[in-house]
């Protein structure tokens, strides 16, 4: 099972990349994102249960994750709605829009192609198959934020987050950008969404409940372990952050505890990490946290 | 990348994949031989608490014992519960594979679906499902052709409204509740509602998104009836005391579709006796240890009648009188 | 063609329920392409206002605002930023602390520029970067990798101004930008000011409340009161002026703003 673990911790990682484009560049918390992970799931199920292939389905299920993050942009920018509000209206709006689009809360991909079939016929011993394509995504996803932060745009989108005054000073449309950072950072947890619906086998509406809590565990994880990095060290510190949550919750499970009290441990799991630079400014040490305020 | 901390990660993960890689590809040769062990394992996964899962999940160790396998003697039964929660039955399902179930059981269809998804090659026993093919667990129910079959039990909707028909003969209006986020409750309202139109009656549908909305939908549907309808639904099941309150409250029967909903303050219906459903799996999953039959060509065993059960307190409660029929042919339940 | 036009700016704001108050009454400003212009004034007189209606954070109720010709006054902060750039009170507001000093400087160096999704070209600039940092004088260059979030209040404020001024600007606001700095990281960073104003034959326009500075520095001092400019001293009047005469003028500014 532990190989089970590091698959899911792959496929949660792509999760934590995409809030953090969200809640650690821009500096707010999308809420959407319990909407646009299960809508993400929904369309790429549906897709594939009406003949169309995996990827192209995985595909459509980013787009529409994409529009999510939009709607949500423009309800922040345009309509002036705080960000946390406008994240929680589309979140519930989506939940009728999913079962518009499944027709049922719940859909199977039961004796359905999955993205996953190239490697389940390798034949490998169990969970590889995830673990690659839980590897190649993640390959594929850091490789294309690390193209994306490093052009001017994605500097403009940087400045965005940590200076917003400075940033439209120096001509920045700071709007714009957090449009851009919704629709965007929403789309790669569409992404995470179909990959695991794909993987658990079906796609169901409330599938988003309290993923939130665990994208945010891989980042804080990532950020209270590994100290000072640098910014392509962060994005990989998440996914080792989403490997580490998930195989803490494994051993909650092997430790006999019964599961009843999973959600409960995966809170305290996460206060503590959350806690942690707390405790080591009180015993003196270092972390990665440090920001000027 | 300099972090010492994060390749030392990265580098620990990759052991870790290439090891157990290694070891898994080697010991693969050497696994062929098949598992000469004394003590086999059951693995049943049970979706939901409530009193019909739970008598199944009963009459599966009885069954079990039936064809002579004892829990502790000669098999060894690992049990799990869902509670509800579907990722719960994901991981669970692994927890069951790992444990080396030579048998699986699924009770309720989320459960056996979640077993279907975590394996294609062990047996899995269904254990009352009422849509095997709807829910893509099998192709055809004679020829189920992959790892699953069990006991299918199709709600007996015409037997219950032909009973309904003789209990209320002057109803004209109709009002079935059912839980929309499970798909066996929507196939089976759209049996009883093509057979309800058929006999002249008005349907009005109410569909409920969690336990939160009973009360408040018992009420709206008590208002346009004359009498409510309600399937096999674990939702509703858990929640039943808030729908009879309200019921009860308007004065209105309520026709369920399971005995236990019967007990606790459901007028009558045609009800498959949970526990014989649970033994009936139970035998099936016997077979399959015994190696007597494997799941690809073990038809599904479809049980789609059902006895005549009656609430007398209820019908009284409720100023019904109970046609004489009935009466004699119905096993009668005491309130709880 | 003049640097900047302000015309018959107006601008009330309510202070509670049923005060109003002008902030801004009836104001003409023209400033001539190489101008460097001081701006006095007591508080409340109208000087934030100002800078804020013609860099674009506050938008006139009625006038126009001007930058070479272009009109400006409907455009937003961002917007602006082509033609104009800014130097804040606050050292914090000026650069983004998570970002070193050499991807600050080139964020500030697209200004006006569309932002595209090529590779920015950090390294090839960094030399370059090195040689302006140097003028500071405090050892700014060799925090290139530093995020500014580590630096000095005074090494963040030359860093907004070296990004303030590294693209020709066609107006530059300095809004008391040496006020929160220790009286000698003030003056280096008055020095350094004026030296690229005169390198680049900049157009400034600046608030202080320093008088020595307002004396010693531009060449033309505007004396703002009650949200009109009452005083207007340049060319050979404003050579001759000692600080005495300064004083007296802000004074006078004061008692007329007073009265009005």
């Amino acid at each position: 099972m532990v190989i089970s673990a590091i698959g899911q911790g792959f496929l949660w990682g792509i999760l934590g990349l995409g809030i953090f484009m969200t809640y650690r560049i821009l500096n707010f918390p999308d809420m959407t994102t319990e909407g646009s992970f299960p809508l993400g799931g929904a369309v790429c199920v549906t897709a594939i249960t009406n003949g169309v292939s995996p990827i192209l389905a995985t595909l459509l299920g980013i787009v529409a994750g994409m529009c999510a993050g939009f709607v949500t942009g423009m309800l922040y920018t345009k309509g002036k709605i705080p960000v946390i509000l406008a994240g929680i209206l589309v979140m519930s709006g989506l939940n009728s829009v999913m079962l518009f689009i499944m027709q049922t809360p719940n859909l199977s991909l039961l004796k359905q192609p999955k993205i996953q079939d190239f490697f389940t016929k390798l034949n490998l011993p169990d969970h590889f198959d995830i673990v690659l394509l839980g590897l190649i995504a993640i390959v594929i996803i850091v490789a294309l934020l690390l193209f994306f932060f490093f052009t001017d745009f994605g500097q403009a989108y940087i400045a965005t987050g940590d200076n917003e005054n400075m940033a439209r000073s120096i001509g920045i449309n700071t709007d714009r950008m957090k449009v851009i950072g919704l629709t965007l950072s929403n789309g790669v947890i569409a992404l995470s969404g179909a990959l695991i619906a794909q993987n658990d086998g079906y796609a169901d509406i409330g599938k988003g409940v309290g993923v939130i809590v665990i994208g945010l565990a891989s980042i804080i994880i990532g950020e209270v372990l590994y100290g000072e990095v640098t910014f392509i060290e962060r994005l990989v510190a998440i996914v080792l952050g989403s490997i580490i949550y998930q195989l803490l919750i494994l051993i909650i499970i092997k430790a006999g505890l019964d599961t009843t009290y999973l959600k409960i441990f995966s809170s305290i799991i996460l206060a503590l990490c959350l806690m942690i630079p707390r405790l080591k400014e009180a015993l003196n040490l270092k972390t990665g946290l440090e920001k000027e305020e | 990348m300099k972090n010492k901390g994060i390749i030392g990660s990265i580098i620990a993960l990759a052991v870790v994949l290439i090891g157990v890689f290694a070891y898994q590809m080697g010991s693969r040769q050497t696994d062929a031989t098949a598992n000469k062990e004394e003590i086999k394992t059951v693995g049943i996964l049970q979706f939901i608490s409530h009193p019909s899962l739970d008598q199944i999940k009963d009459g599966v160790i009885e069954g079990l014992k039936k064809e002579g396998y004892v829990d502790g003697e000669n098999i060894k039964i690992e049990f799990l519960n869902g509670q509800g929660d579907q990722s719960k039955l994901n991981s669970m399902s692994q927890q069951l594979l790992e444990k080396n179930s030579d048998v699986l059981v699924g009770i309720a269809t989320p459960a056996a679906k979640a077993l279907a998804n975590a394996t294609s090659d062990k047996p899995i026993i269904m254990g009352a499902i009422s849509d095997p093919v709807g829910a893509g667990l099998v192709t055809d129910l004679k020829k189920p052709g992959g790892n699953v079959t069990g006991v299918n039990n199709l709600t007996p909707v015409d037997q219950q409204l032909d009973m309904a028909k003789e209990m209320f003969p002057d109803a004209k209006t109709v009002g079935m509740i059912y839980s929309s986020s499970e798909e066996n409750s929507k196939s089976q309202i759209e049996r009883a509602e093509k057979r309800a139109t058929k006999d002249g009656l008005t349907v009005k549908k109410y569909a409920i998104s969690s336990s939160n909305d009973i009360a408040q939908i018992t009420q709206q549907a008590c208002q346009e009836t004359d009498y409510l309808y309600i399937p096999q639904d674990n939702t509703i099941a858990s929640a039943f005391q808030t729908l009879i309150n309200e019921s009860d409250k308007a004065k209105k029967p309520v026709f369920v579709s399971v005995d236990n909903m019967a007990k606790e303050g459901g007028i009558a219906t045609v009800g498959q006796n949970q526990y014989d459903l649970g033994v009936e799996t139970g035998k099936m999953a016997a077979d399959v240890l015994s190696g007597k039959s494997k799941p690809a060509d073990t038809p599904v065993n479809v049980i789609d009648y059902g006895d005549m059960i009656i609430n007398e307190d209820k019908a009284k409660e409720l100023g019904i009188t109970i046609p004489e029929k009935i009466k004699e042919k119905a096993e009668v339940v005491k309130g709880e | 063609m003049n640097a900047l036009e302000v015309k018959n700016a107006n601008k009330t704001i309510s202070n509670g329920v049923n005060d109003q108050r002008k902030i801004l009454n009836s104001v003409d400003l023209t400033i001539a392409p190489g101008e460097f212009v001081t701006v006095l004034g007591g508080n409340g007189a109208g000087k934030s206002t100002l800078f804020n209606s013609i860099s674009g954070s506050l938008l006139l109720d009625s006038g126009t605002v001007s930058v070479m010709g272009k009109d400006l006054t409907k455009l937003s902060e961002e917007q602006r930023a082509t033609s104009i750039s800014r130097v804040f009170q606050d050292p914090k507001m000026g650069t983004a602390p998570r970002l070193t000093v050499a991807e600050n400087l080139g964020l500030a160096e697209k200004r006006g520029q569309k932002r595209r999704l090529r590779q920015r070209q950090l390294n090839q600039k960094k030399e370059m970067y090195r040689e302006l940092c140097k003028l500071v004088g405090n050892g700014l260059e060799n925090h290139l990798d530093t995020p500014t979030g580590f630096l000095s209040g005074g090494q963040r404020q030359a860093l907004s101004l070296l990004m303030a001024t590294i693209t020709k600007p066609d107006l530059l606001l300095l809004d008391e930008h040496t006020a929160a700095l220790d009286p000698k990281t003030a003056k280096q960073l008055m020095l350094l000011t004026d030296q690229r104003i005169k390198e680049q034959n900049l157009t400034c326009l600046m608030v202080t409340h320093k008088m020595e500075d307002a004396l010693h520095y531009g060449d033309r001092v505007i004396v703002m009161g009650k949200g009109e400019i009452i005083k207007d001293i340049h060319g050979e009047e404003k050579k001759q002026m000692t600080l005495a005469d300064l004083f007296l003028l802000f004074e006078e500014g004061e008692t007329v703003a007073e009265v009005m």
